[in-house]
């Protein structure tokens, strides 16, 4: 019976002590703290989403699957998330999602378990019009050089305009920005050239201007450019405001950086055409127009804003904001978002007219060109509609969504190899997206 | 407020114990009222529902006083001077001449029991409710009570949040009593519901030593309690907010009430035993089937006894209090059966009675009990064992006893036998094997124990 004793009082000490050990090192841990010992990125992913929505939201959850065993679990989803509605996912919603304005928001989830296919993680599995979305803090690292408006010409006087721009030692301030974020550090570094450090944590970036003023008169033979690395790809654009002869203002963006904690060069070298190309869309003089700011879009989206691997969309569904659609400045974010905002709303031509403002803003956008596509797509024109998904594949041809929407306007329109071959590219990207 | 969340079950647990046991000790008075507290306490906050007025704290508080008050009246009525002598007790006194009188070894072994309760204490109430089902289940339902304070209310509200029906049954069928408690602890204020456990284990030990005392020297006693207080899956379950553990509590306190009423037939034992495996129905719908064979033992008793009534009236307890849940399912949620079918169900395996002579079926129900409940149990199983065999003589006199633990155990293997279980539900199996624990260990003691004692006063 003492042998009995003490080898039950070697079990329950050893169960013990792990417990013993947390508690006398975190005394006063809160709530989150001890859920997340046992739930992990479950219970830090939920704490987040409770903290970013309203309680009287309807939030759609992955599938009770693999590999989102727990964050698909609706029961531990309506403990976290109590008063929140949950929809649970059901095949069939994924016609609905547009139409069925009950649900708000989705739960963004990247899955847990043995990635014996990486293509089955992450979750939605199809495309949402998102009005905001919030994520599980990321940082972003940037160092930034040489950024400066830069000449074409070898004219002398123009050169020494543009050395001038390089060493401007002034730090980049935030000029626009929609984004929730916290500023951990800013600063110059002290190399042989000018180099600008600036390390921000997330959990929103629709869009976040980080500029310095200049005046330089935009003129075909000027262009932007920067030097970057930054520590995620496809996270970061340069930007340049034009101010027309009307005081109006628009924000030109580049391509997004494609490379990770390496150095690469980003331009805009057709800023003036694309200027041009705008105001007379716009309506505005495009005769003195002069580029007033030079920056960075640290906040990008990343390429499939589901990469955040975990956090919350608030769908659009055409919610009363006036306020926050209208903006002194144009720039991509804000046609998007009123694009989006139009279609929630199902009047297609603004939808259309916005989009295609957004598209000359930024031409390399490939989720422009998308929504584009779906908005000719109920439009009922095939041709246009295949024209704008394929340039949005050419942009960025690793989502798998593109190549599936792709597929079905080939099977309406009776290519089936076409078809197939989007499709098996689409899956291929994307195993589960097949089965959703 | 936190304060009342405590105090008022265990007022009213005090008064039913003054009623039912005045002569109980102090330790035992107040384990046993603790546990009567809550459970009568969810049983006020249940009626309070079924006659339409929210369990809302006030509602319940009122319900709650004037039911003390009522049985305080009783209590006066039949002795005036009886609640007056209770008071002048005075513990401390006890508590020193209980200090001094022990031995040194004594004095160890209850070191060891009062570290191993207090970590528990520590423990259970520092963690929240963070094992699965106790989250999704049991805490699940109590923050929707909580918050509408009706169970049609509840329901409403989980359906909404849910949006699927179908669901509904599998957190609403259970058996109410944890979540009630969970409810009452959060109407109270406390953040964390979980105090409730270690407090329940603590009120087990107390008992467990206080039912082996009588019979056993003190050392022995203590030794077994410490035993039985550090069995690792008793001690990890009785931590986290699962029911098993509180069915445990009400199932084993039941039948040690029973044993001692087989023993001495005093009829406010078999009173507390009815109302205490009532209680374990009524907190999770397991106990149906150990109650038919306790209910074939107390006919045996009552019949050879000449105790003919015994048998009806521990029935009709048991039943009063195990089918109340089942009763409101089936007419408030519409739900047929609850999880668990009702005792008068139980019988519905008998037309297939053929099938229990399937010896393929029962070498895998072996194998599984052997290989999943046996071999993963520790210690508890083998003793049972090596006791039976190495005491075999001295079982007669705790036959009785004997024959419970083994209608436990038999019953037990007919439902894995009926439910056939599968691999991945070998921890609920083993989980719902915490209940016999305390039992056998009791009865282990009890055998082991040397036969020539017996403690001045205590009754055979």
């Amino acid at each position: 019976m003492l042998f009995a004793a003490t080898h039950q009082i070697v079990e329950i000490t050893k169960w013990s002590f792990p417990s013993w050990n947390y508690i006398f090192r975190n005394p006063t841990a809160s709530y989150d703290q001890k859920m997340s010992t046992r739930w992990g990125t479950d219970s830090s992913f939920l704490a987040f989403v409770r903290d970013h929505t309203p309680p009287d939201v309807c939030l759609l959850s992955p599938p009770w699957a693999a590999p989102w065993t727990n964050q698909g679990n609706v029961f531990l989803l309506a403990y976290f998330l109590y008063p929140r509605r949950i929809y649970y996912w059901e095949s069939k919603i994924q016609k609905k999602i547009e139409t069925n304005k009950a649900i708000t928001h989705i739960l963004v989830a990247w899955g847990k378990g043995k990635p014996t296919d990486w293509g089955s993680y992450g979750w939605p599995k199809f495309p949402v019009i998102a009005r905001k979305f919030f994520h599980l803090p990321t940082k972003r690292e940037v160092f930034l050089a040489d950024l400066s408006v830069d000449f074409f010409s070898s004219d002398a006087s123009l050169k020494t305009l543009g050395k001038n721009l390089k060493s401007s030692s002034h730090l980049l301030e935030n000029y626009l920005s929609d984004s929730e974020k916290e500023v951990n550090d800013h600063r110059l570094l002290g190399f042989d050239w000018p180099l600008e450090y600036l390390s921000l944590t997330y959990t929103l970036n629709n869009y976040d201007y980080w500029t310095k003023r200049v005046k330089v008169p935009l003129t075909d033979k000027i262009f932007v450019r920067a030097r970057i690395r930054v520590n995620i790809k496809h996270s970061i654009n340069l930007i340049a405001e034009v101010r027309y002869a009307n005081h109006k203002l628009a924000v030109f963006s580049s391509s997004p950086n494609r490379k990770q904690n390496s150095w690469e060069s980003l331009s805009i070298s057709d800023l003036y055409e694309r200027a041009k190309r705008y105001g007379l869309l716009r309506g505005w003089p495009t005769r003195r127009m002069e580029v007033t700011r030079i920056g960075i879009n640290p906040g990008l989206p990343l390429e499939m804003p589901y990469l955040e691997r975990y956090g919350v969309i608030e769908l659009e569904r055409g919610q009363e904001r006036k306020r926050e659609l209208e903006t002194k400045v144009d720039c991509v974010p804000v046609f998007v978002a009123r694009g989006n905002f139009y279609r929630a709303k199902n009047q297609t031509k603004e939808a259309i007219a916005n989009y295609k403002l957004a598209e000359v803003l930024n031409p390399e956008n490939a989720w422009v060109h998308f929504n584009l596509g779906e908005m000719y797509r109920k439009q009922g024109k095939p041709l246009r509609t295949i024209e704008e998904y394929q340039k949005a594949i050419e942009l960025e041809p690793n989502i798998a969504w593109f190549h599936f929407a792709l597929s079905e306007v080939y099977g309406e329109e009776s290519k089936t190899d076409l078809a197939l071959e989007s499709f098996k590219r689409a899956t291929e990207i994307d195993p589960l997206k097949g089965l959703h | 407020m936190l304060i009342l969340g405590l105090l008022l079950p265990m007022l009213l647990g005090l008064a039913i114990c003054w009623l039912i046991i005045p002569d109980a000790s102090i330790p035992v008075r107040f384990a046993l009222a603790y546990s009567l507290g809550f459970g009568f306490l969810t049983l006020a906050m249940f009626f309070l529902n079924v006659f339409g007025v929210d369990f809302s704290l006030v509602n319940t508080v009122i319900l709650v006083c004037g039911l003390i008050a009522i049985l305080l009246a009783i209590r006066r009525k039949r002795n005036r001077w009886g609640l007056l002598s209770a008071t002048k007790v005075n513990p401390f006194v006890g508590i020193k001449q209980f200090m001094t009188s022990l031995s040194g070894f004594e004095k160890i072994l209850l070191g060891l029991l009062i570290f191993f309760l207090l970590s528990h204490l520590v423990i259970a109430v520092y963690w929240p409710v963070i094992r699965s089902d106790s989250l999704t289940l049991y805490d699940l339902r109590a923050r929707y009570l909580f918050t509408e304070q009706s169970f049609p209310g509840a329901v409403a509200k989980f359906q909404n949040q849910l949006l699927r029906l179908q669901w509904t049954r599998h957190v609403f069928a259970h058996a109410p009593m944890t979540s009630l408690v969970h409810t009452w602890l959060y109407l109270c204020g406390w953040a964390s519901p979980k105090v409730f456990y270690p407090l329940l284990f603590i009120s087990l030990a107390t008992l467990f030593y206080h039912f082996l005392s009588d019979y056993v020297p003190r050392y022995h006693a203590l030794l077994f309690t410490l035993i039985w207080v550090t069995t690792p899956f008793t001690y990890i379950y009785a931590t986290n907010s699962y029911p098993h553990f509180t069915v445990a509590f009400y199932f084993s306190v039941g039948t040690f009430y029973l044993y001692r009423w087989i023993q001495v037939q005093k009829g406010s034992y078999l009173l507390l035993a009815g109302v205490f495996l009532g209680l374990s129905s009524w907190v999770r719908q397991v106990s149906s089937i150990f109650f038919l064979g306790y209910l074939i033992i107390v006919l045996y008793v009552g019949v050879t006894r000449r105790r003919f009534f015994a048998p009806f009236f521990f029935c009709a307890l048991y039943i009063s209090i195990s089918s109340l849940w089942n009763i409101y399912c089936e007419n408030v949620f519409h739900f047929t059966g609850g999880i668990i079918p009702p005792i008068s169900q139980s019988f519905s395996f008998l037309p297939e009675i053929g099938r229990f002579f399937s010896f393929l079926r029962w070498k895998g129900i072996l194998t599984f009990f052997w290989k999943n409940i046996l071999l993963k149990s520790g210690a508890v199983y083998c003793l049972l064992i090596l006791t039976i065999l190495l005491y075999l003589d001295r079982i007669w006199k705790h036959r009785f006893l004997f024959l419970i633990v083994l209608s436990n155990l038999i019953l037990f293997l007919i439902g894995l036998y009926i439910t056939m279980p599968t691999p991945h539900i070998v921890s609920s199996v083993l989980r719902l094997s915490i209940m016999f624990f305390p039992i056998i260990w009791y009865f282990i003691a009890l055998i082991t124990a040397e036969p020539s004692y017996l403690k001045d006063g205590a009754s055979r």
